[in-house]
């Protein structure tokens, strides 16, 4: 059952109206109550039915029209080709410091900017993909959903320019857009591209929870790390008497963790605005299968289709109507009727 | 020609019928100029909000799930061209999550966004509702948007008996707050570490949490309070902040103090004439569709054609057959 509604639905008090054509016919009214003279044939019996159907479907149609039919929550199938893609932003405070870790000034933009507009350019290149927007710092947030609407993934990723939160919840960030996933994305690709600018330790919960979740619907990880300078990157193995430890060195262990997960996974260190724009276009050649889905629409007006049908059946009254033979004014004298059994 | 003349008054209104019903089907459209409104909706995501004080008691609802009902009812309302964004409150700040866009275009995908809000987004456990509001101000001002904030006034923890900051900046930002739950006291529910609900909130929860400032100021004298050793004198025999109902004046006041309107959550009717009152409106070149007006006409064309066969009185001569009374007697024999 298709989810109708109306908006005027008190005019639909005015249906039973509908029925009038079953009352009144719309045909010529005849002085002559001889209409028990013609011999009933199946035509004009068939036409007598049609007609005042004709009438009803007319009035109701029109009816409905003006009451403002519509079908809500309605899903249309759509193709592309392409992946669906979960981009998981860090909205922690240290990216709004540039590459060499300063506050930005004119010369240099903020990691986050940089991010930002090369994020939004990539989207821009990417019709047909499915886009979805979190963002994590000291919890993980779901902005924007997996849609095809890239407006809105503009409008989420644009938030970039203002101040982020205190802490780099990498874990819980991740848990959250592995789990965006829904059953419609079975047969596509499916794709996180972490952008962050350094990483935290991730619990054994969470740890177990990320496993279970991506061991259940695989996705292709990539990890878009911004290096600031003088920072540890992620594939400097530390040097001997160096603590390796996920606290003193969270970038490097989570990219080890990643590696763990047995999905496909790519890693790109980029310490400038250039190194970034690599890293995407690689990003951008590597995720391209085609896709099927499904979304809902807000609103189909069927007003339009009710005129339609209001109109068809008004053209065959009409027609019906310009058929009609006019009255006789003046008949000649009938021959005297005879029955035939007498 | 004679044709023509043969057709009677209903063949013409069936034919006017179907004339309009054929223009108002291929959409006859008038540009006309429509008001366009952005507006920047925040949404509380505190624990308070989580009271389930909606819906029947079968089917409670808590404040959250009713502020994401109303936002996609609201959105829903506004007409095409308008823009909306998405913000969540907790703790001392608002943090945006999407720009104001286009909602026609953008429905689906935003109120599907709205529908995923959630508590456990929230990134601590305060409730600062006057300096939250501030800055969803300021969010909203560099959005070029109006302001739609969502909350129930649950301060957490609770407000200084000493008083309050004030709300600012009246003149920057226009918009109004929508306040959320019952007028009755309900309890606040409680989670654990993991997310799993945990009984409710008590006062010692509070208590505990608001080791500053709640003290009412005659408490030290009284020899309730000790700075250290109890710092929140006998709340617990005094206080119901561990209940949450909605403030409703709390929230007209620091809303007056910012220059945005109230209503409550729950009335469409007032929300749409406060959303009318406190957001500006931009004008926006549109079209506007004419076939409800074809559709009318020809419904009142079809109407009165049947109406005219049913209703109007016989008023032609019957046609007069010549030799009228020797057929009848004829006919009749």
């Amino acid at each position: 059952m298709p989810a109708l509604a109306f908006d005027h639905p008190v005019l639909l008090l005015a249906l039973p109206f509908a029925l009038l054509p079953l009352v009144v016919s719309v045909l010529r009214r005849s002085p002559h109550p001889n209409i028990a003279a013609a011999v009933p044939d199946r035509p004009s019996r068939l036409l007598s039915i049609a007609l005042p159907i004709l009438g009803l479907l007319a009035l109701a149609c029109l009816i409905l029209a003006l009451a403002g039919l519509h079908r809500t929550d309605q899903v249309v199938f759509r193709e592309g080709r392409g992946a669906h893609l979960m981009i998981l932003i860090d909205r922690s405070s240290s990216m709004e410091s540039t590459f060499a870790n300063r506050r930005p000034d004119g010369a240099e933009e903020s990691k986050a900017n940089a991010a930002r507009r090369l994020l939004t350019d990539f989207i821009e290149r990417r019709a047909h993909d499915r886009v979805g927007v979190a963002m994590f710092s000291t919890a993980p947030l779901q902005a924007v959903p997996l849609t095809d609407r890239h407006e809105i993934v503009k409008s989420a990723i644009a938030t970039m320019d203002f101040p982020g939160l205190a802490q780099t919840n990498v874990g819980r960030g991740l848990a959250l857009a592995a789990g965006a996933f829904g059953s419609e994305t079975a047969a596509a690709s499916r794709a996180i591209l972490l952008v962050s600018d350094g990483a935290g330790v991730i619990s054994r919960e969470v740890q177990a929870q990320l496993r279970d979740t991506i061991g259940r619907r695989p996705v292709n990880l990539y990890w878009l790390f911004l290096r600031t300078d003088g920072a540890k990157g992620i594939f400097d193995v530390p040097a001997s008497g160096e603590h390796d430890t996920p606290q003193t060195r969270p970038e490097r262990h989570l990219h080890l963790f990643l590696q763990t997960l047995g999905v496909p996974y790519r890693a790109f260190e980029a310490d400038s605005p250039d190194a970034v724009r690599e890293a995407i276009a690689e990003i951008d050649r590597l995720e391209a299968r085609p896709l099927a889905y499904e979304e809902e629409v807000p609103r189909l007006d069927l007003e339009r289709y009710a005129y339609l049908g209001a109109a068809i059946a008004l053209a065959l009254l009409v027609l019906a109507k310009s058929f009609e033979t006019p009255f006789v004014e003046r008949a000649r004298t009938l021959p005297p009727l005879r029955r035939s059994g007498a | 020609m004679r044709w023509l003349r043969n057709r009677g008054m209903v063949f013409w209104l069936v034919a006017a019928a179907f004339v309009f019903a054929a223009l108002a089907a291929f959409g006859p459209r008038l540009a006309r100029d429509r008001d366009v409104r952005t507006l920047f909706f925040v949404v509380d995501l505190t624990r308070s909000m989580t009271a389930r004080d909606y819906g029947t008691t079968d089917a409670p609802r808590s404040r959250l799930d009713e502020a994401k009902r109303m936002v996609t009812e609201i959105v829903r309302r506004l007409p095409c061209g308008s823009k909306v964004g998405l913000g969540v409150f907790t703790e001392r700040r608002s943090f945006p999550l999407i720009e104001p866009v286009e909602t026609c275009r953008n429905f689906a995908p935003f109120t599907e966004a709205v529908s995923r809000l959630d508590w456990r987004m929230a990134w601590e456990g305060d409730s600062r509702i006057v300096r939250g509001l501030a800055s969803a101000q300021t969010i909203a001002e560099d959005f070029d948007s109006d302001l739609v904030f969502i909350t129930d006034g649950q301060e957490a923890p609770p407000v200084p008996t000493a008083g309050r900051r004030s709300a600012g900046n009246p003149d920057t930002t226009a918009g109004l707050i929508l306040g959320a739950g019952g007028s009755a006291l309900v309890p606040i529910p409680k989670y654990d570490d993991r997310g799993n609900p945990d009984g409710f909130y008590s006062l010692r929860d509070i208590a505990s949490g608001a080791l500053v400032s709640i003290v009412p100021p005659d408490a030290e004298r009284s020899g309730t309070e000790h700075p250290r050793n109890n710092p929140v004198g006998n709340l617990a025999s005094t206080s119901n902040e561990h209940l949450t109902s909605v403030k409703a004046d709390y929230l007209r006041e620091i809303g007056g103090e910012a220059g945005l309107g109230y209503a409550p959550l729950g009335d469409i009717a007032e929300i749409e004439e406060q959303i009318e009152g406190h957001t500006s409106a931009h004008r926006l070149a549109s079209t506007v569709d004419l076939s409800p007006i074809f559709g009318a006409l020809a419904l009142l064309s079809l109407f009165s054609a049947y109406a005219w066969n049913g209703l109007v009185p016989w008023r032609r001569s019957p046609a007069a057959p010549l030799p009228l009374n020797t057929s009848r007697e004829r006919l009749s024999s």
